[in-house]
């Protein structure tokens, strides 16, 4: 039976996540419960279940009866021992003239009430007139202020305090909850699920209320708020799985790569309060998955909006391990929860292109990095290729110095050797001038010489010591062969060679006369 | 958050760099401006690899079990 029972419920989980409605209103847990000891394998067996109509039966019969099929082998003994009545008291009645064993008690009546009253879930408006809070229950009333009429209503403490509202006498609030005879009383109280401030001016007070206590306590404070992922990988959505939200939100966000979680919740009313939450608390659960949530919803009245001015969802919200972005309703209406993310904007749309921006920068940015760096590459490059040519240039530029230098060098020194040449050949025939000079001179004075000589013969022929000799004079010599000029040069007894003009004599010194001397 | 090897914008920040790096130099050195074009070519390959336009992922995460009303 019980798994039976998981499999109901899972089914009932699911049914009530695509209406968009809240699990009970698809089927009760009494009328799961029902089903799983009924094991029911016709429409008709089904109809028995109480608290399957005609409607329920036609919506669901198929799906319930293939879920029973399936479980059916496991459970079937169990089933079979379950005693369970055949009477079903609602909704035919009871026959008014039947006989007395056709009755019913009073606790399968009151259970038989309670099973239709638990499908007449209400929303109700009304004036607290008194309030009894227990530790897991408050108790109260609520009034009609037209006539006075009154209704007896609980509301478990959990719910109470989710719903972020406290209720006073006097107060005009709107409950939402199942009507339930309480058996041991007879008494007929409303379960309350959810209690909202009723009426314009309430809520504007509550919000201005909680805001102050929680921007008291730095809930808001921008220096708790943290910077945004720039490309984040896993993003948790909350929103409706209905509405223009999702869609605005899918819509924009562009093929970004990215994996996007949604953890349906309605977001609409106060209701949405407890789904919302719930499924922030799933988020959190699983935080290492994300780095970033998102919750969003389209505009509304501030009534609309009110699970996100509810303190707890506020809280929940601040509480988000990764960063959150708000895009609840617009700047009109900024709820308490936009205010407590990290990163509030007015729309889904606006979340959307908040997440997109930093990819499409980046890819914007990759484009003018990569032609940035393209050019600075290529201006290092042509710089390097510049300095290159530069540096060619320069040696180029020395060679051609070097060049022109030794150009210069050549031609100077071609010039000088011309002039060298020029003063050898000039030396060169100044020689030449002076040899033929030299030679001419040398025939001159060749020819002078031989007329010297001829003059000379001539004139010695003149003075011939012969021919002075023929005309009588003789040369006197010395025994030692010195001519002799002075008689002084001699003396008595010396031997004198004298040398006529034919033949030769020796004489004696005999005497030494003077000049005039006879 | 998963960490990766390297992320999108750590990758952008080393890019980032390496421009600042060429927009800085008054002469650069070929050798090394050689290097830091092939580093930067390696992480625009890398996160343009991450920017493509890729569809996302998208998963709605049921409830296993509806708690009781």
């Amino acid at each position: 039976m019980a798994d039976t029972l998981s499999l109901l419920r899972m089914w009932r989980a699911k049914k009530a996540a695509r209406e968009g409605v809240e699990p009970f209103r698809v089927l009760t847990n009494a009328a799961l419960e029902g089903i799983a000891v009924r094991m029911p394998r016709t429409p008709d067996e089904l109809m028995e279940v109480k608290g399957i109509k005609d409607a329920k039966c036609r919506l669901y019969g198929k799906e319930i009866l293939e879920i029973v099929s399936r479980a059916v082998p496991a459970s079937q003994a169990v089933v079979a021992d379950v005693p369970f009545p055949d009477e079903v008291p609602f909704p035919d009645g009871p026959e008014s003239s039947g006989p007395e064993e056709d009755a019913v008690s009073v606790s399968r009546f009151l259970d038989g009430l309670n099973t239709e009253l638990s499908g007449m879930a209400a929303r109700i408006r009304g004036e607290v007139s008194s309030v009894d809070e227990r530790d897991r229950v408050v108790y109260f009333s609520l009034k009609d202020p037209e006539d006075g009429s009154m209704m007896n209503c609980l509301i478990f403490r959990f719910q109470y305090d989710v719903s972020g509202v406290r209720i006073k006498e006097g107060d005009e609030v709107i409950v939402e909850g199942v009507p339930e005879i309480w058996k041991p009383m007879g008494r007929l109280s409303l379960k309350v699920g959810l209690i909202e401030v009723a009426g314009e001016g309430a809520l504007k007070k509550a919000y201005d209320a909680l805001y102050r206590k929680l921007e008291a306590e730095g809930v808001f404070a921008e220096a708790r708020k943290r910077p945004l992922p720039q490309f984040p990988e896993r993003i948790a959505l909350i929103t409706s799985e209905q509405g223009a939200a999702i869609g605005d939100f899918l819509t924009n966000i562009g093929s970004l790569g990215i994996r996007i979680d949604l953890y349906p919740s309605s977001v609409e009313g106060k209701r949405a309060v407890f789904e919302v939450l719930d499924a922030i608390r799933r988020v959190r659960a699983r935080a290492d998955r994300y780095d970033l949530l998102v919750v969003v919803r389209g505009g509304g009245s501030i009534e609309s909006l009110q699970a996100f001015n509810t303190e707890s969802l506020v809280r929940e919200i601040a509480l988000c391990e990764m960063p959150v972005i708000a895009g609840i309703g617009h700047e009109k209406d900024i709820t308490l929860s936009a205010l407590a993310a990290d990163r509030m904007v007015s729309t889904p749309t606006a979340a959307a292109r908040t997440i997109r921006e930093p990819f499409e920068r980046a890819r914007q940015s990759l484009a003018h990095h990569e032609r940035i760096l393209l050019d600075s590459f290529g201006a290092t490059l042509s710089a390097a290729s510049d300095h290159v040519e530069e540096s060619v240039g320069t040696f180029l530029g020395f060679l051609e110095g070097v060049s022109i230098r030794f150009e210069r060098a050549r031609s100077a020194l071609s010039v000088r050797a011309g002039l060298v040449e020029f003063r050898i050949r000039e030396s060169r025939s100044r020689v030449d001038a002076m040899l033929r000079e030299i030679s001419n001179g040398w025939k001159d004075a060749g020819r002078d010489v031989r007329e010297r000589l001829v003059r000379a013969e001539s004139a010695l022929r003149q003075y011939d010591p012969n021919r002075v000799l023929a005309l009588g004079y003789g040369l006197v010599r010395l025994a030692n062969g010195a001519l002799l000029r002075k008689s002084t040069d001699t003396k008595v007894g010396d031997r004198l060679d004298i040398r006529l003009s034919e033949g030769r004599i020796v004489a004696e010194v005999r005497e030494f006369k003077a000049e005039n001397e006879k | 958050m998963p960490e990766k090897k390297q992320s999108l914008g750590e990758s952008l920040k080393a890019l980032e760099g390496i421009v600042a790096w060429f927009e800085d130099q008054q002469q650069v050195d070929v050798e090394e401006g050689l290097a830091k074009v092939k580093e930067g070519a390696v992480l625009i390959k890398a996160s343009r690899e991450k920017l493509k336009e890729a569809e996302n992922e998208f998963e709605v995460v049921r409830k296993e079990l509806e708690g009781e009303e």
